[in-house]
């Protein structure tokens, strides 16, 4: 493993008003709209922010910048005929798993460094057709599961809040690239927590959806029965603007559904008042105790909610370690099928964060296997039950803020049981945004798990508490 | 259902280890073998998790469900639907609109269906739209056909897949069927 030699930063913040190059997606549009900024300005300001600050995080693994710049250009003039849509000339940029046609595909790995799709995957083509503007790939953990990893040719993400600590992954390009106002958006791809985990250490909003409201098509797998696409953001309104867009059925993946028929954007604006929010306190008190700080935030945002006019009750379910245990056994059964015959053969071409998390599935019976899905069913059946009593779940998607890169260990996944795995497993939709942050400015996530299809309410909430909390006023200074 | 972890199963001995390792087909040198060592006693602690002692009847976790007969996926209702108003994005507008295109095909094949009534023809054989006969059964029954594919499967492939369904309709008036 390599040494850590990059600069470090210390935790600061700097008002989002010193540059007006950082909107959100929404501001964005709304910029457009106005005439005050166009698609090919806010193109060039990410582009030169990339060039600046994107040396100290490694957020990104490749730059499109010529495309980027004709995709601007194609949305201005779309823009000025008076046509386009909420994402037409927003610089967006993607996780290293979604294929994009002609455009290097990697997953972060050797094994694929070579990789030159042919086609876009259907998110990718359904946001091109949107007019959205792609900057560039982002880091990931290799395979989705194997990082942070120091042994491959790339180096992993840092966290734009201290360059010490851990982005949290495996979207981890994607946390720190919006943190750090790099991409005003992006999509990464949530199997045990790879969305919600980055967005919680980076301060941004991440929704791991329902399963089947996004099509994986085109999205290099991880464990195809816990796989999920999703947006991640600045804030939960973009990534309502997102899922619009990207969410809907698609024939080319066996497990998309054709969900509900509406808009997520306008569904924000409706009042949270009355909506029954349960606290899974026995999530982050007991089974994987959290920090003072982070049990402080939860008291405050539970007052929050309060005032907002949601009903607040504690809620139970079986323990995380439950879930935990289901959830790893699938994921390295699964990822290890997929691998088999390249790790036969290329073994030492893979990470060895890869072949600590993944190796274990050559040794997993098909018994061991069934066994995890049957009692996947079990949790699923009990999830279920416990949402006839709430519209929303509190719980924390970890236990405090980024930990330091140097304290990370390959078996982590298995060693410490990880809060977020909870929605896969129960095949509900969670959204993460930013709680509050450390006496040292780091930030704290605060997780909402939904019923299945309850994706616009999660995003309704979020977007009420983001705007109660006040916290997205706050970036990054790099 | 209150179902009940089972005891934590014994670690495995690097004989074990070994064995399995060679069941599976791979070859790792010692350091690689070390961290799998280390990765398996987490993974070993999680099976535990995992209870095994459940009723023979219970629920199939891996059956497959499909969708009831007619029903295309896309009509497929989820569980809750949000009570608010329909707005979508532009490309999502269009993508909607595709389906609709298919209603001319419909269309046609009925204002076929009419001008052979107007002629006094009876239709032939069952009341079967001619998107359903596909082209291999027609090849099956038209003698010409029949010997194509015989020499096909000979070349391990089927001619009668490019005979568009379409036309099937008017191979039918010819009455070449009987």
């Amino acid at each position: 493993m390599s040494e850590v030699t990059a600069p470090v930063g210390a935790p600061s913040a700097a008002p989002l008003g010193v540059a007006l190059a950082t909107p959100s997606i929404g501001e964005a549009g709304r910029l457009f709209a106005r005439g005050k900024m166009s698609p090919v300005e806010l193109t060039e300001i990410m582009l030169a922010r990339i060039a600046e600050h994107d040396p100290k995080l490694n957020a990104f693994l490749l730059v499109t910048a010529e495309q980027a710049r004709a995709a601007a250009r194609n949305a201005e003039r779309t823009l000025r005929a008076g046509k386009g849509g909420p994402l037409t000339g927003i610089p967006l940029a993607y996780k290293d798993i979604y294929e994009t046609a002609g455009v290097r595909t990697t997953a972060h790995s050797r094994i694929l460094a070579e990789n030159v799709p042919r086609r876009d995957a259907e998110t990718i083509r359904r946001l091109g057709g949107a007019g959205a503007v792609m900057l560039g790939k982002l880091a990931t953990h290799e395979f989705a599961i194997g990082g942070p990893a120091f042994d491959l040719p790339w180096p992993p993400a840092r966290n734009p809040w201290d360059t010490k600590r851990f982005t949290g992954g495996s979207s981890s390009g994607s946390g720190a690239a919006i943190a750090a106002g790099l991409c005003l958006g992006s999509l990464g791809s949530d199997t045990g927590g790879s969305i919600r985990l980055p967005a919680a250490y980076c301060g941004v909003t991440g929704l791991k959806p329902t399963p089947g409201l996004v099509s994986r098509r085109g999205v290099i797998p991880l464990a195809p029965s816990l796989d999920t696409a999703g947006p991640m953001a600045w804030t939960a309104e973009d990534c309502a603007l997102l899922l619009d867009v990207i969410a809907g059925y698609d024939a080319d993946d066996p497990a998309s559904v054709a969900g509900p028929k509406i808009s997520y954007a306008q569904a924000i604006a409706a009042p949270v008042k009355g909506l029954r929010v349960g606290v899974l306190r026995k999530f982050f008190e007991h089974d994987a105790p959290a920090s003072p700080e982070a049990l402080q935030m939860v008291a405050r945002a539970i007052s929050a909610l309060k005032d907002l006019g949601c009903v607040i009750e504690d809620a139970t379910l079986p323990p995380v370690q439950d879930f935990n245990a289901v959830g790893r056994v699938i994921i390295s059964s699964e990822a290890y099928a997929l691998h088999e015959a390249t790790v036969k053969t290329r073994l030492a071409e893979y990470s060895r964060a890869f072949r600590v998390r993944v190796l274990p599935g050559a040794l997993l019976r098909a018994a061991d296997y069934i066994a995890a899905q049957r009692r996947r069913t079990d949790l699923i059946a009990a999830t279920a039950n416990t949402f006839r009593k709430f519209d929303v779940l509190l719980s924390l998607p970890t236990t405090g803020a980024a930990p330091l890169l140097a304290e990370q260990r390959h078996d982590d996944g298995f060693a410490r049981p990880l809060l977020t795995t909870v929605a896969n497993v129960a095949a509900v939709p969670a959204l993460v945004v930013c709680g509050g942050r450390t006496s040292s400015g780091l930030p704290l996530g605060l997780e909402f798990m939904g019923p299945a299809w309850g994706d616009a309410t999660l995003l309704r909430l979020g977007h009420h508490f983001e705007r109660a909390i006040g916290n997205r006023e706050i970036r990054p200074k790099l | 259902m209150p179902v009940r972890p089972t005891t934590l199963p014994p670690l495995t001995s690097p004989a074990e280890m070994e064995q399995m390792v060679s069941r599976a087909g791979l070859t790792l040198n010692a350091g690689q073998m070390a961290d799998l060592v280390l990765a398996w006693r987490q993974v070993v602690q999680l099976l535990g998790r995992i209870p095994r002692n459940r009723r023979m009847a219970d629920d199939q976790a891996y059956a497959f469900r499909l969708a009831a007969p007619g029903v295309a996926p896309g009509v497929l209702k989820p569980a809750e639907v949000a009570p608010v108003a329909v707005k979508k994005p532009a490309v999502k507008a269009a993508a909607a609109k595709k389906p609709v295109a298919k209603k001319p095909v419909a269309k046609k094949s009925a204002v076929k269906a009419k001008a052979r009534k107007v002629a006094g023809k009876k239709p032939v054989g069952k009341k079967i739209s001619a998107k359903k006969v596909t082209a291999k059964k027609v090849a099956a029954r038209r003698p010409v056909a029949k010997k194509q594919a015989k020499k096909a499967a000979v070349r391990g492939k089927s001619p009668a897949r490019k005979m568009p369904a379409r036309k099937m309709p008017a191979r039918k008036s010819k009455g070449r069927r009987r």
